[in-house]
C-alpha cells in the first residue's frame, strides 16, 4: 500500500511516497528542487505563493525518484492543520485534485500528530499507544498523552514563545544564522553550561511553558555582559535552560502519568542537549524513549504518509474529500467538514 | 444537455470573488435540439471553498450528464480577486490538470471582461480597471481592437497601472469590472464571454509543456479589498 | 453581545498610560478591545516589551480566552471562542506588501475581522490603512511601585491612515 503525504503548512512544502506506513520511497522538500520562477522581483521568502509554485514541480519529481506512477498511489494523506490557512490550502487544494481525479482516499493529518508519527517511522515499525508525547518546534511546544489513533489529551502548551523561536530571536540578537537552533547547538559545543544564571520558567506548575521570560533574562545577560560576552557560555547556558525546562515537566508528567513509552518530536527535538536529557531521564525512569533522527524532525511529509496510512480507516465514515484546512485545528478537535445544507 | 454531437467539453471554476462562478460548456451545440451549449453555475462561498472543491465539480458535471472522462479541458479564474481563493482553485485545478493529462486555461477578469465588452460590440481604444486601494484602481489601456487583445493571461499584470480612479485618462471610455459609478460604466463578465473565451482554440494551454502549465497562476494585482470600516464602538 | 461599558471606561482616541505589571496590561489592552473590536492594530515594541502579553489582553477584551502565543514563527494565528475571532500576524519574517497580501491579512479586515499586527514597521505602506496604533516600550516606574523592572509605556493612537501606498 503506497500512501502519498502533502505538507505545506509552514515554510517548505514537502511531498512523499511511504509503503505500509515504515518504508519511506521518496520524501522531497522544496527547498532541494530549483522551484520554478517566473518572476523577475523579489519572490517572497515565506509565503503561500512559493507553496504553489513548488507543489507541482514536486509532484512530478516525487514520482521521478520513486520509480512509481501515478495509479500507483493507493491513497492521499495532507497536513490541514494547524498552520498557515493560504500555505496549507495549497497542499489540501492539491491532495484533494488527486484524490478526486484517481478515486482514491483523502486522509487529512494533524501536523503534530504527523510530527509524533516519525519517531515510530524511524524505527520502522507501526505507533504503538498509549505514549507520553512532547512536540518542540519553531512554532509549537505541547506536552500530550496519546491514549489511541486520533486520541490525544493535551496536557500544556507554550504561553508565549516555542522554544524554536526562543532560538532564533536569540541567535539573531547575538548575530549567529537562520535557523537559530542548530546555530545556537554549534556554538555550545565548547561552552560552559553554568556560565550564565538563566531562569527555568514554571518549572513547578502545571504542564505548559513559557519562554518568553527566560527570552527576557537571556537578552539582560547579553545586554549586561557587553564585550565580556562569550558566545560559547552563552549558547551552552541557553540550551541548557531550555533542555532542563522541558526535561522536567516531562519527568513530572512521567510520575503523574505513568508510562512505559516517551515520544519527543519537532524540529527542536533535533537538539543535542535535549536528546541527551531526555536520554538520561528515561534511563533513570525505565521508560522507552523514541526521538526521529534529525532528518526526520524537521518538517516533512514522509511523516504526513506515514500518519494517513496508520489513521485511513479512522475516517471511513466520513466524505474527507469535503475537509476544510484549519489553521487553528488542535489536537483532538473535531475538523470542519462541509455538509449541503438540507 | 445530451452527449452527442458536443466537442471539446470543458469545465471551468472561478473563486475571485465570494460568489464562486463555475460553468460546463461544448464548443458546438447541437444542431437538432437547439439546447444550450453552456451551463453557468454559481455558489455563496466564502470561508468554505476549499472545502466544497470536489463538490462543485461533482455538481456540474451531475448537472450536464457528463463524467470528468468526458472532459476536454480545464479553465480556472485567475483573478485578481480574493488571493486565498484563486490560489485555491488553481492549486486544485493545476493540479487536476497535472494529473489527468487534460490542458489547462487560465482566465484573468481582463480577459473575460474584454471578451464581454467586445461581445457586446464595444471596439476600442478603452480603459478597464478594479479598483484598488483608497480611491485608487488598477487600470489597462486597450488601443487596438478588443477581439485582437483576448487572453493576456497574467502578462496583463505587467501592464497594470495604477491611476487615481478620478483620472479620465485621455478621455476613452472606462470600465469597471464589477464595479463602476457615474463616470466608470460596470461591466460585468457573461457567461458567453466566458464560453468563447474557453472554447477558442489559442486560448487553450498545452499540457505537455510543463513550464506553461505552471504560469498560469494567481494575478498578485493588491485587490479591491480592505477598504476598512474601523468602528468604534461605546 | 457586549456589556454596557460603565462611566469613565471610554478610552480617548489616543492617549499613554505606565503599566506596572502583565496584569495593568492586559486589563488596558482588553478595555481597547471594547472600544475598537473590528480595529486594523500595529503593534510596536522592541523584544520582550510584552506584545504577545498585550495581544493576550486584547484578545481577553473581545471574549475570547484562547491560548494566545507569539506568530513568528506561524506568521499569523486565529483565536476563536464562538463567533468572535482575532487574527495576530508578525511580519518579523516578512518584507514587503506582496507578502502581507498574500497571507491574506486585506481578506481578513475585508470580512470585518481585528488583526493586531507585530513588527508592522517592516511594511511602511500598512500604517496607510486606517489603523490603531500601539507602542510598547520598557518604561521608568512611578515613584512607589514595589517592583521597579517591569514597567511599560502603553501608547495608542488612533489614525485614519491616508497616505496612499
Amino acid at each position: 500500500m503506497i500512501t502519498l503525504g502533502i505538507e505545506s503548512s509552514c515554510d517548505d512544502t514537502s511531498l512523499a511516497l511511504v509503503e505500509n506506513g515504515v518504508r519511506i520511497r521518496a520524501s522531497l522538500l522544496s527547498s532541494q528542487i530549483e522551484t520554478h520562477r517566473r518572476f523577475g522581483g523579489v519572490v517572497p521568502e515565506v509565503a503561500s505563493r512559493k507553496h504553489l509554485e513548488a507543489i507541482n514541480p514536486l509532484i512530478r519529481e516525487l514520482l521521478a525518484a520513486a520509480q512509481l506512477t501515478l495509479e500507483e498511489i493507493d491513497q492521499i494523506a495532507v497536513t490541514t492543520g494547524p498552520g498557515l490557512l493560504g500555505a496549507l490550502l495549497v497542499g489540501v487544494a492539491a491532495g484533494k485534485a488527486i484524490a478526486w481525479a484517481l478515486r482514491k482516499p483523502f486522509i487529512p493529518i494533524h501536523h503534530l500528530e504527523a510530527h509524533l508519527e516519525a519517531a515510530f517511522l524511524a524505527a520502522g515499525r507501526p505507533p504503538e499507544y498509549p505514549f507520553l508525547g512532547l512536540v518542540v518546534s519553531g512554532g509549537h511546544s505541547n506536552m500530550l498523552i496519546a491514549r489511541g489513533i486520533r486520541d490525544y489529551v493535551t496536557l500544556g502548551r507554550t504561553a508565549d514563545d516555542a522554544p524554536g523561536e526562543l532560538f532564533d530571536k536569540i541567535a539573531r540578537r547575538i548575530g549567529l544564522g537562520y535557523p537559530g537552533g542548530p546555530a545556537i547547538q554549534k556554538e555550545s559545543i565548547s561552552g560552559n553550561p553554568d556560565r550564565y544564571q538563566l531562569p527555568r520558567p514554571l518549572i513547578r506548575r502545571g504542564y505548559g511553558f513559557s519562554f518568553s521570560g527566560l527570552k527576557t533574562a537571556t537578552i539582560a545577560v547579553i545586554d549586561r555582559a557587553g564585550d565580556s560576552l562569550s558566545l560559547n557560555d552563552l549558547c551552552a547556558s541557553l540550551q541548557n535552560a531550555v533542555a532542563e525546562t522541558l526535561i522536567s515537566k516531562v519527568g513530572a508528567a512521567l510520575i503523574e502519568y505513568p508510562m512505559s513509552r516517551l515520544v519527543i518530536a519537532g524540529g527542536v527535538a533535533a537538539n543535542s542537549e535535549l536528546r541527551a536529557q531526555a536520554a538520561r531521564l528515561a534511563e533513570a525512569r525505565g521508560v522507552e524513549l523514541l526521538i526521529p533522527p534529525p532528518s526526520l524532525c524537521t518538517d516533512n511529509a514522509a511523516m504526513v504518509a506515514a500518519h494517513g496510512f496508520f489513521t485511513a480507516n479512522s475516517w471511513t465514515d466520513c466524505n474527507t474529500l469535503t475537509v476544510n484546512a484549519l489553521a487553528d485545528w488542535s489536537m483532538g478537535d473535531p475538523l470542519p467538514f462541509w455538509i449541503k445544507p438540507s | 444537455m445530451t452527449k452527442s454531437a458536443r466537442a471539446l467539453p470543458y469545465i471551468f471554476l472561478d473563486a475571485s470573488r465570494p460568489r464562486i462562478v463555475g460553468q460546463v460548456g461544448f464548443a458546438a451545440s447541437d444542431p437538432n435540439s437547439g439546447s444550450p451549449t453552456f451551463r453557468a453555475f454559481s455558489w455563496e462561498s466564502r470561508q468554505d471553498f476549499a472545502a466544497r472543491l470536489t463538490v462543485f465539480l461533482d455538481e456540474m458535471l451531475v448537472a450536464t450528464n457528463l463524467t470528468f472522462e468526458h472532459i476536454e479541458r480545464i479553465g480556472v479564474g485567475i483573478g485578481p480577486g480574493s488571493l486565498t481563493g484563486v490560489r485555491t482553485a488553481v492549486a486544485f485545478l493545476r493540479t487536476l490538470s497535472q494529473v489527468s493529462g487534460k490542458p489547462l486555461s487560465g482566465i484573468s477578469l481582463f480577459d473575460w471582461a474584454i471578451a464581454t465588452l467586445a461581445a457586446s460590440g464595444e471596439r476600442g481604444p478603452i480603459r478597464i480597471s478594479v479598483p484598488a486601494l483608497r480611491d485608487k484602481v488598477f487600470a489597462l489601456d486597450i488601443d487596438s481592437d478588443l477581439e485582437a487583445t483576448s487572453h493576456m493571461g497574467s502578462s496583463v499584470e505587467e501592464r497594470l497601472t495604477l491611476v487615481a480612479r478620478s483620472d479620465a485618462g485621455d478621455g476613452r471610455p472606462h470600465f469597471g469590472i464589477w464595479y463602476g459609478d457615474s463616470i466608470i460604466r460596470t461591466v460585468d463578465p457573461s457567461p458567453e464571454a466566458l464560453h468563447h473565451l474557453m472554447t477558442q482554440h489559442n486560448s487553450a494551454t498545452a499540457h505537455d509543456d510543463f513550464e506553461l502549465l505552471l504560469q498560469i497562476a494567481p494575478l498578485y494585482v493588491i485587490p479591491p479589498l480592505a477598504e476598512i470600516n474601523l468602528v468604534k464602538r461605546g | 453581545m457586549s456589556k454596557p461599558i460603565k462611566n469613565g471606561e471610554i478610552l480617548p482616541d489616543d492617549g499613554q498610560v505606565i503599566s506596572r505589571s502583565d496584569k495593568d496590561t492586559l486589563a488596558h489592552a482588553a478595555r481597547l478591545a471594547k472600544v475598537f473590536p473590528q480595529a486594523l492594530i500595529l503593534l510596536q515594541g522592541p523584544f520582550g516589551a510584552g506584545k504577545t502579553t498585550w495581544t493576550r489582553g486584547f484578545a481577553a477584551g473581545l471574549g475570547i480566552d484562547d491560548n494566545v502565543s507569539s506568530p513568528t514563527y506561524t506568521i499569523l494565528n486565529v483565536y476563536r471562542r464562538g463567533d468572535r475571532t482575532l487574527y495576530h500576524l508578525d511580519l518579523y519574517r516578512l518584507g514587503c506588501l506582496e507578502e502581507v497580501y498574500d497571507v491574506g491579512l486585506f481578506e481578513i479586515l475585508d470580512a470585518g475581522f481585528p488583526c493586531v499586527v507585530e513588527w508592522s514597521e517592516r511594511v511602511p505602506e500598512l500604517a496607510g490603512w486606517p489603523h490603531l496604533e500601539v507602542i510598547l516600550a520598557p518604561s521608568k516606574c512611578p515613584s512607589g511601585s514595589d517592583d521597579d523592572t517591569n514597567c511599560r509605556s502603553i501608547k495608542w493612537t488612533l489614525r485614519k491612515g491616508g497616505a496612499c501606498p
